[in-house]
């Protein structure tokens, strides 16, 4: 706990010190990406990796936080942090009444539920023009403030994405070591013990996926609000949901570092893959090669990159 | 006043009746052994009392309660314990870690769970194996870790899925040890085996199922002895035996 908090914080101080040193508004944007993609990693990770309930429709939380947090801004621009706070209520509220329904299917059924309520909420959100504008999105009108600072230039969103980030990072990793977090991990490991010691698996669960949704929700509303733009494509898709699976499945899904490492790799490989000369022949080809690393690492680090940097670290030791 | 009484159990499943018509009472203090042969119905009587399942018909009374379909978490905060038979360890958390999450029901935070968890694994001889991952326990050490995490949630019964299963001989010594050590407590245990020599040595009554019907119940020493639990599961080579 203690090492997790120290080696957050000094690395989070670092970035903050040194990345306005070298940045510029290419970095910049990809920094904030990664930050972004951390947050929703940890979000899903709370669900899919610490209770072992996998959603492959998380971008519906994302969607509700993200609409909610530009509708917002746009109608009263309230400040950034009780907005993005009532996102990821919002997001939260939304998950209540998925749970409900949808935590009585198990395995790969709720898998497939948690996919079909994401797409209803993707076909409302495209048809529903006086709310969301439908398929034309919604651009951000005002300058939003975070505690009464205005926000609006890359350095001010990297420096709010870095504080979000590690918030969340601090947070998650109290969370797994409280009662709560345990009864998460109970529940993933097996849901007829954690019942025989007195834990009632749906009300786990249920919580699980509030607290994930409402990270994303955050998440989600932090992500609008930094594009200036939101419209379903961006926000609903199953593409979202799939690329938070990555993220997470890539470092290492139930670790805290996991989501952090595996959106740092995954997102500027994308970068870098988008910006070779021979790959920009054709604008989808990267996506080619980063679905084959993917399985590399699927195929050959199940615990993904985590499990990888342990292995190299073991490997050492046994030599010194 | 009994701590668990069983009014005409029946489970159905389709046309087929797993358990019919069971009844039992289980005094305070006392260890009843559930015995017959496979498929008679014993682990279906457990997932009934323990809220795994809903009975097709009958009650279940715990400490003066109706208790009949009400959920495992719950049966299990008013006392009632249990084990699998097939066992179910967390396996990626520590020996130590299952025993605390066992805990924490009854704990208001880790650090007095933990605190607990210590106390539970030395009384369980499990201290030495704090720190092995779950899953990579021997088939002995599990048995004991399932006994070891429904003893954490501070059960007033325990119900016991054959906990020698697999075991090896002096490893059921050892286990008969520790079920005397629990009832010397106070626990009420039911426990389901097939090791006799264990039964003989810890049940003060045996109730025997067979085809999902109780055909014999009563002492130990009266039971071993009834023909017909003779012929339908101990055989003629253990009362010669005997």
């Amino acid at each position: 706990m203690k090492t997790t908090f120290i080696s957050t914080t000094v690395t989070a101080a670092l970035l903050a010190i040194f990345v306005p040193m070298v940045a510029n508004l290419h970095t910049y944007s990809i920094v904030i990406t990664v930050l972004i993609w951390i947050m929703f990693g940890l979000s899903w990770n709370l669900l899919g990796g610490y209770t072992g309930q996998v959603s492959f429709g998380h971008a519906m939380f994302l969607g509700v936080g993200a609409y909610a947090s530009m509708l917002i801004v746009n109608a009263v621009n309230l400040d950034m942090a009780l907005t993005l706070l009532i996102g990821g209520l919002l997001a939260g509220l939304v998950s209540l009444a998925v749970g409900f329904l949808i935590f009585r299917l198990k395995g790969p059924y709720f898998a497939l539920g948690t996919l079909a309520f994401a797409e209803i909420i993707h076909i409302v959100a495209r048809n529903m023009k006086g709310v969301t504008n439908g398929g034309e999105g919604i651009m951000l009108m005002n300058r939003p403030t975070f505690l009464g600072i205005q926000v609006f230039n890359k350095t001010e969103y990297f420096y709010l994405a870095l504080l979000l980030a590690t918030l969340t990072i601090l947070f998650c990793a109290c969370l797994i070591r409280s009662k709560t977090g345990y009864s998460f991990i109970a529940v993933r490991e097996d849901q007829d013990s954690a019942e025989a010691m007195g834990m009632n698996s749906t009300v786990v669960k249920s919580r699980a996926l509030f607290v994930s949704a409402f990270l994303a929700g955050v998440a989600g509303g932090f992500y609008g609000l930094y594009n200036k733009f939101i419209d379903p494509e961006m926000t609903l898709t199953v593409h979202m949901s799939v690329e938070m699976i990555f993220v997470t499945v890539i470092g290492g899904i139930g670790t805290i570092a996991g989501p952090v490492i595996g959106s740092a790799v995954l997102i500027s490989l994308q970068e870098y893959l988008k910006s070779l000369d021979f790959l920009q022949a054709f604008p989808s080809l990267y996506l080619i090669v980063y679905g084959l690393l993917i399985m590399l690492v699927i195929v050959y680090l199940p615990g993904g990159l985590v499990e990888g940097l342990r292995k190299i670290r073991a490997r050492v030791k046994k030599e010194s | 006043m009994a701590i668990l009484k069983v009014e005409n159990l029946v489970k159905r499943f389709g046309g087929l009746a797993a358990v019919n018509g069971v009844s039992f009472e289980v005094g305070r203090g006392e260890i009843l052994a559930l015995i017959g042969p496979n498929g008679a119905g014993k682990t279906t009587c457990f997932n009934m009392i323990a809220g795994y399942m809903p009975p097709t018909e009958g009650k279940v009374i715990f400490d003066g309660k109706d208790v009949t379909g009400q959920k495992p978490y719950t049966l299990n905060k008013h006392g009632l314990a249990r084990t699998f038979q097939v066992v179910k360890p967390l396996a990626r958390l520590s020996v130590f870690d299952n025993v605390m999450v066992a805990c924490l029901s009854k704990s208001r935070n880790i650090t007095e769970a933990r605190g607990k968890a210590i106390g539970v694994l030395e009384r369980t001889g499990l201290a030495s194996l704090r720190d092995t991952l779950a899953g990579s326990l021997s088939i002995g050490h599990l048995k004991r870790l399932e006994v070891a995490r429904a003893l954490a949630t501070r059960p007033a019964l325990l119900l016991m899925d054959e906990p020698m299963g697999g075991l090896t001989p002096p490893e059921v010594d050892r286990a008969i040890e520790l079920i005397h050590d629990i009832n010397r407590d106070g626990v009420s245990i039911v426990i389901i085996e097939h090791i006799m020599k264990a039964v003989m040595a810890v049940a003060h009554s045996i109730v025997v199922l067979q085809n999902g019907e109780p055909i014999a119940r009563g002492k130990p020493e009266a039971v071993v002895r009834d023909d017909r639990v003779i012929r339908a599961y101990l055989g003629e080579g253990y009362a010669a035996g005997r």
